[in-house]
């Protein structure tokens, strides 16, 4: 990422708390939240993402990975909670509309790093333990 | 005071929309939400001569989501409509244009299209002979072999969703039942498709179902191109599984393997199978052969769209017609 205002430490410090969330938030599929990183990489590409707005940004981002992935997305309130009632319902909203336009609505435009991971797993064999493990890398 | 006059109310947006696209008239309202008529302004300006012909599209404006499972914002099912519709381009299926978005809704830019298949299996002065037929049948399975293709699966194929160019060709819409399948194994919803057009083992309440649906579906246009209205046409779940089975026979562990296991498994009086050749009087053999191949009760046994691509039928004389020779005059 190339932007003067997110660090590759601000990108970590969002995606640690993306990892989190992904687990309170009883979601069913990893991809979702693979989908959710890349999508917000691409956003964070092509406009500016800074520190104030980096929570609104990334659980947005979340919410159209969440849309796109699962039969029941999670509802709002809980998204609002998670992020301690500091972002408000309608900016939220708005950024997920931006997040769409600036994209093209082009939400899985590339397979995620985990359809590449599944493949791999599967020629190689792996045992359980194993595909835990490399899931993290 | 405003809220009470209903024009301003149901037009919440400029008649311009995002200066490019004008408004003209409203085409058709459904539960996805409404169609609009729209003109190019932005083709006109850039065109050399001012008596170029306009250039028309429709505009979907999808309705705001359910706010039942207090989930706002884009609707979930309009994402992936629009992924899908990103991803595939063929000629059976409708191009989309532009998307975009105004206040709380998402509007998305097609080509415009004279007409869809249901006004002309139900239209009462049309003639269709076997050589139309066959033509809509084919592009048909060609819109499908290219879904199928790219692993997805339509779910909601009925006649009011294959729109008809003025060219005549025929075009699937409405992709928002669709999704992908054989990448993962979560379990699939029983909610799909048209109750008419609904394959069997939906009814049953099978949580795992493959592009056999679509099949169904389409056996179910073609019994009603010949039939000239639905072919089964049942109140509810249950009166629509007896409706097939009165024509296909009831299934059991013989017929379909694994029938009984499924969640909403029913017994049914027993009734043996129908012959198509007696329920449409004049049909050629392979036609009942390839009616019978696509309305088979086990999803495992029905054919595949290569096979009814391919399927003698479609090599016989007469011959399928072009798609700009198919009645279409007394449709407006």
């Amino acid at each position: 990422i190339q932007k003067d205002y997110l660090t590759q430490n601000n990108r970590n410090i969002f995606a640690n708390n993306l990892f989190g969330f992904f687990i309170s938030a009883d979601v069913c599929d990893l991809n979702t939240l693979f989908l959710a990183i890349q999508i917000f990489d691409r956003y964070a590409y092509r406009s500016k993402v800074n520190a104030r707005n980096l929570s609104v940004v990334c659980l947005s981002s979340f919410w159209l990975a969440e849309k796109f992935e699962e039969i029941y997305p999670t509802p709002v309130p809980f998204y609002i909670k998670a992020a301690d009632k500091r972002i408000r319902k309608l900016d939220f909203e708005r950024k997920e509309k931006e997040i769409a336009g600036e994209l093209k609505f082009r939400i899985n435009y590339f397979p995620t790093s985990l359809t590449f991971h599944k493949r791999f797993q599967m020629i190689l064999k792996l045992n359980k333990k194993q595909i835990m493990l490399s899931s993290y890398i | 005071m405003e809220k009470n006059n209903p024009e301003e109310f149901k037009v919440p947006f400029s008649p311009l929309l995002i200066g490019r696209y004008k408004m003209i008239k409203k085409i058709g309202k459904g539960s996805y939400g409404s169609v609009y008529k729209v003109e190019d302004i932005k083709d006109r300006k850039t065109a050399t001569t001012p008596d170029s012909p306009k250039k028309y599209f429709a505009v979907k404006k999808m309705k705001l989501p359910a706010n039942r499972l207090k989930i706002q914002g884009i609707d979930f099912t309009t994402l992936r409509e629009i992924n899908i519709l990103q991803e595939i381009k063929h000629e059976n299926i409708i191009p989309l244009v532009d998307v975009f978005h105004i206040n709380r809704s998402t509007f998305m830019v097609m080509e415009l299209m004279k007409s869809d298949l249901s006004k002309l299996m139900f239209s009462r002065t049309i003639t269709l002979t076997i050589p139309h037929i066959k033509c809509i049948m084919l592009q048909i399975f060609y819109g499908l072999k290219e879904l199928h293709k790219n692993w997805i699966i339509h779910r909601d194929l009925t006649p009011n969703n294959l729109l008809i160019s003025e060219d005549g060709v025929l075009k699937f819409s409405d992709f928002g039942l669709s999704r992908f399948f054989a990448s993962n194994n979560r379990p699939m919803t029983q909610n799909v498709v048209t109750l008419h057009y609904r394959a069997p083992e939906i009814l049953f309440g099978a949580n795992y179902y493959g592009p056999q649906i679509d099949i169904f579906s389409a056996g179910c246009i073609l019994g009603g191109l010949l039939l000239r209205g639905t072919l089964f046409c049942g109140r509810n779940d249950i009166d629509q599984m007896s409706q097939i089975f009165k024509i296909m026979g009831t299934p059991s562990e013989e017929t379909w393997e694994g029938v009984t296991n499924l969640p909403h498994y029913v017994e049914f009086e027993e009734t043996p199978p129908q012959s198509f050749r007696i329920l449409f009087p004049g049909i050629d053999e392979d036609l009942a052969n390839l009616l019978e191949g696509l309305l088979v009760l086990d999803p495992n046994k029905r054919l595949t769209v290569e096979q009814c691509i391919n399927h003698p039928f479609f090599n016989k004389s007469p011959d399928s017609c072009d798609p700009d020779e198919l009645p279409m005059d007394d449709i407006s």
